[in-house]
């Protein structure tokens, strides 16, 4: 027998490390187990885990659009966030607005020039 | 191998394959896929039955840690359902989640801190089953136990000494019997590059096991 095929002989006893009776059985009850909890609590989040979902479904694609629709959603974030707290709603804040008044009599009305042009 | 029958393994092992024979058919695998895929949770729960003890060798041998292993099984089957809509039927779903499995393992090890742990206290079911160390009366006899005990320890500390891609060459080849062809499928790699890590694991771990060689 070669080294090889001694070496090899000694790891196929490896074969034999079992666990214990019934570990299978129990494994498939701990799997339903946790599928069934992870289904309730998929429920709550239904729309979103279903996002998730279909963008998984889609691949690298998925993952192109996803940052696409995540950057197309920043910016406009962006664009629409308020300035601050003081934006719209303080009047004193406004920009200003030149409005002529109306016209109106002089308070202190030019002296009055003779129409001969006489001086005093 | 014998695989002892009760009432609760009586499922089990109507779906348990032989270490040393060929994975289940392919088509009752497709209709299962089909049907989990559908909804049918039992579809699938009939696959984890199936490949369970398989892929549970495999973590383990990889692991060499039984809890790590459990968690990680888990997580394994979880994955595969979430999965199954990107299953396209191009290898076998058997290929498929070994690969799944095998990757997840590969993650496992490289994000784990501590050094992989080996408990002799939880093994059910060691080598003194093997034919040959029956027929020693190794499983009877108390002085040859703790040889026997020191040996699998001696096992699994060697092959904890391998890098990743080497154990899992050796665990897949050598410990479940899985064909070169197939181990370079599920971790694509080249056949030849199969071969080479079987090669050199097998003298590194020649080194590691040099004094049980020779008995």
């Amino acid at each position: 027998m070669t080294e090889e095929e001694k070496i090899q002989r000694l790891i196929r006893l490896k074969r034999h490390e079992k666990p214990r009776e019934g570990y299978f059985e129990d494994f498939l009850e701990e799997f339903q187990s946790r599928h069934e909890q992870e289904s309730g609590s998929a429920k709550s989040g239904a729309k979103t885990w279903s996002l998730a979902g279909w963008f998984r479904g889609k691949g690298t694609s998925g993952w192109v659009l996803g940052s696409g629709l995540a950057y197309a959603a920043l910016v406009i974030l962006i664009l629409w966030w308020p300035k601050g707290p003081e934006s719209g709603t303080d009047q004193s804040r406004q920009p200003v607005i030149y409005e002529p008044k109306p016209e109106q009599g002089p308070k202190n009305p030019p002296p009055e020039v003779p129409p001969s042009g006489k001086e005093f | 191998m014998t695989v002892t029958k009760g009432a609760r393994s009586a499922k089990i092992t109507d779906f348990m394959p032989d270490e040393s024979t060929n994975r289940p058919a392919p088509d009752s695998d497709a209709d299962l896929v089909g049907r989990a895929r559908d909804g049918e949770m039992a579809a699938f729960d009939e696959l984890v039955v199936k490949y369970s003890p398989r892929l549970y060798g495999m973590v383990y041998h990889m692991t060499s840690n039984k809890e790590d292993t459990h968690d990680l099984l888990q997580d394994i089957f979880a994955k595969a359902y979430r999965s199954l809509s990107r299953f396209k039927g191009k290898s076998s779903f058997y290929t498929w989640i070994y690969a799944i499995g095998t990757n997840m393992t590969f993650n496992f090890l490289r994000k784990r801190k501590r050094r992989a742990t080996w408990s002799l206290d939880h093994v059910d079911s060691g080598i003194q089953n093997d034919e040959a160390m029956v027929d020693l009366g190794y499983a009877s006899n108390p002085r040859h136990q703790s040889d026997v005990n020191e040996l699998q320890k001696k096992l699994n500390e060697a092959m904890q000494s391998l890098s990743e891609d080497h154990r899992a060459v050796v665990t897949m080849y050598d410990i479940q019997g899985i064909p070169h062809a197939e181990i370079s499928k599920i971790l694509n790699v080249s056949e030849g590059t199969v071969r080479s890590r079987l090669f050199y694991a097998h003298k590194q771990l020649q080194g590691h096991l040099a004094e049980f060689m020779s008995s």
